[in-house]
């Protein structure tokens, strides 16, 4: 069996670009005719756990049809042999100016009709959850200058707050503010 | 005897006539929360006896011939963040729950009682003001009135959810980023969150002191004009407070809208998901005839920037409880305020001087239209324990959201009265009506002509209706 032959990527880069451009223009059929249409096929999204194909194509229709656009960070495509496939993905999708980092795994199987997904995942784990190494790297220089001690219990919530925190400012920050903009600590409107 | 349709304006004028004592309708509010209070949870002290000895000097000034005041014998409560004296100001924590009460009252609520009105308890409220849903973990949720299932709004959810019960006329709360108006929006009531400094602070615990306001919750627009009135003015003991005199509500309040330049906040605030909010926003607009759409500029960014110096300042102000007590506090907020102690000055800084500079271009906009009209909430009131909600198609943390239309406006201090609308078969859902600084009469005329028209209003939601 051969591992990511270049000729079966090539299919699979196809299959997604084909998908992705589906999902942001929310082309219901296209999108249904990629899922594998079995009572076995499994979609868990951000905030559904999709059982059977009727699932997911139930699940698609009631979607709000605006704000589907995302830009993709990174992909990584594997093919395993000529009928089998991963493809993993980080993308970005704006909500009020705060981006929202989300990740999608698909499962992809070539039957005799062609490639379909059998099996996908959806998550926004840098959110919803923890910050990384460098939000705990801060916490625990900050919080020591401090001295405010911080119970290990509370840093997985506290680092996932410096992260928002962190996102919110980043885009806060990108406005050109003019130099002679005075801080206003006791505010007059 | 019921007085629960009453309002403040309606109490008030029957006592000084004499056709009801001030004493029995103090002792029928008392009885109204003794009745209603175990199903929502509003209050977190009842002040009977000091409410039965303020009822009752009211009463004897009528007896005396003497002036009772304009709010004579309303029976009033507070968020539980206003220094009541004899009673520790919890602000909705345990971490105050033994703290030394204060000797003096907060100086809203001495100028509502020198005005006649009479304290009867103290309101519940997320633990130090941070929070939009009143879901308090050490003294429970504060259910709506018009559906138990669902959240009061906050912080001051007490407030907000006494008055629509119609357990009390009128209330005090805070609002730093919302929390008078998106409790006011959920239960449907009229709320009044003024000019930053128009209003002491003195004797109120703050949140965070760049953002924090005062102001009352009420069932009508004369109601609010009436206690705004009173509480408003010089207070040279509060920093923040402005030195300008008071400038009087009720004389201008039945002047109608002519010659007002009213708007409606576009983009930003149209978010195509909040379905219900916009359907709100277009009726108000419709029924004042404003047609003309604005672009405010940089909202988002506003918002950032609120949420930025709410962080720090509110981590700040608890660090030392941070220090010694951190497991006191309400899972609810703990981590928001240990994460807030730790910010970096740089973005602190920023956003308080990009707070300038988006004050600039909201006067500039001022100087285009006098009323600006937005939704109070991308939706009404959710389930208690409800944790996402969809806006604009992407499913967002609901606790955090709540505030997306009341933290822009409430950075710089533009005051705002929230005017409720209520469909048949819908909960109620409310709609800012935003003005430049100090002019909350022009919103306030706006509010009674709105009434006036039928298009707003703050019935009593009887528990007896309420979706259990």
């Amino acid at each position: 069996m051969q591992i990511n032959d270049p000729v079966v990527i090539a299919e699979l880069m196809k299959c997604h670009e084909v998908y992705e451009r589906a999902l942001i223009d929310n082309d219901t059929d296209v999108l249904d005719a990629f899922f594998w249409n079995s009572p076995h096929a499994v979609r868990f999204g951000v905030m559904e756990n999709l059982h059977g194909a009727d699932e997911i194509r139930a699940f698609r229709q009631g979607r709000p049809k605006i704000n589907l656009d995302r830009e993709i960070r990174r992909l990584d495509i594997m093919a395993f042999g000529d009928s089998a496939g991963i493809i993993n993905l980080e993308y970005m999708r704006p909500w009020n100016g705060v981006e929202q980092h989300g990740r999608q795994t698909q499962f992809w199987f070539r039957f005799e009709e062609g490639w379909k997904i059998v099996s996908a995942h959806v998550s926004l784990p840098l959110d919803q959850g923890r910050g990384g190494p460098l939000e705990a790297a801060y916490l625990k220089a900050a919080s020591a200058e401090i001295g405010l001690g911080i119970d290990a219990g509370y840093h997985a919530d506290v680092t996932g707050d410096l992260k928002r925190l962190a996102g919110v400012a980043a885009f806060l920050m990108q406005f050109p503010l003019p130099q002679n903009m005075e801080a206003a600590p006791v505010f007059q409107p | 005897m019921t007085y629960d349709d009453g309002g403040v304006a309606g109490i008030s004028a029957a006592i000084r006539s004499g056709a009801v004592t001030a004493l029995d309708v103090a002792r029928a509010t008392l009885d109204r929360i003794e009745a209603g209070d175990g199903e929502l949870n509003c209050f977190t002290a009842v002040l009977a006896e000091r409410a039965l000895a303020e009822a009752a000097e009211v009463d004897r000034k009528i007896s005396k011939g003497e002036d009772p005041g304009p709010l004579a014998g309303v029976p009033f409560a507070a968020k539980n963040l206003f220094d009541i004296r004899c009673i520790p100001t919890l602000a909705g924590s345990i971490v105050r729950a033994g703290a030394q009460p204060p000797e003096q009252d907060a100086v809203a609520i001495t100028a509502l009682n020198k005005a006649g009105a009479v304290l009867v308890g103290a309101l519940n409220m997320d633990e130090f003001a941070y929070g939009f849903t009143t879901e308090n973990s050490h003294y429970g949720a504060t259910h709506n009135p018009h559906d138990l299932t669902r959240v009061a709004g906050g912080s001051s959810g007490g407030s907000a959810a006494a008055v629509a019960a119609g357990m009390v006329p009128l209330t005090l709360g805070s609002d730093t980023n919302g929390s008078i108006r998106v409790p006011a929006s959920f239960c449907g009531i009229f709320g009044l969150k003024p000019t930053y400094g128009r209003i002491s602070r003195r004797g109120a615990f703050l949140f965070s002191g760049s953002l924090d306001h005062v102001g009352p919750f009420a069932r009508s627009a004369e109601d609010l004009a009436a206690v705004y009135d009173v509480l408003q003015g010089p207070d040279p003991a509060d920093p923040v407070c402005t030195t300008r005199p008071a400038e009087l509500c009720m004389p201008q309040l039945r002047q109608g809208v002519e010659g007002l330049r009213i708007a409606v906040a576009g983009g930003y605030f149209a978010d195509p998901g909040a379905i219900q909010a916009n359907e709100a926003v277009a009726a108000v607009a419709r029924a004042l005839g404003a047609d003309q759409v604005l672009e405010l500029p940089e909202v988002a960014r506003a918002r950032a920037a609120a949420y930025v110096i709410t962080a720090s300042e509110g981590g700040i102000h608890h660090l030392p409880d941070l220090r010694s007590q951190a497991d006191q506090f309400d899972p609810n907020t703990r981590s928001r305020f240990l994460a807030g102690a730790l910010v970096p000055a740089a973005w602190v800084n920023f956003a308080q001087r990009f707070r300038s500079w988006y004050r600039e271009r909201m006067r500039e906009v001022f100087r285009q239209v006098d009323v600006i009209l937005a939704p109070a909430t991308p939706c009404p009131a959710i389930r208690i324990g409800q944790s996402t909600i969809t806006l604009n198609g992407v499913e967002v943390p609901a606790r955090a959201n709540m505030g997306v239309f009341t933290q822009p406006i409430s950075f710089i201090g533009l005051p705002v009265v929230t005017v409720p609308v209520h469909s048949p078969g819908k909960l109620p859902i409310g709609v800012q009506l935003i003005g430049a600084p100090y002019q909350e009469s022009k919103l306030l005329r706006v509010a009674w002509q709105l009434q006036t028209a039928g298009v707003v209003s703050a019935p009593v939601a009887h528990l007896s209706e309420a979706v259990k």
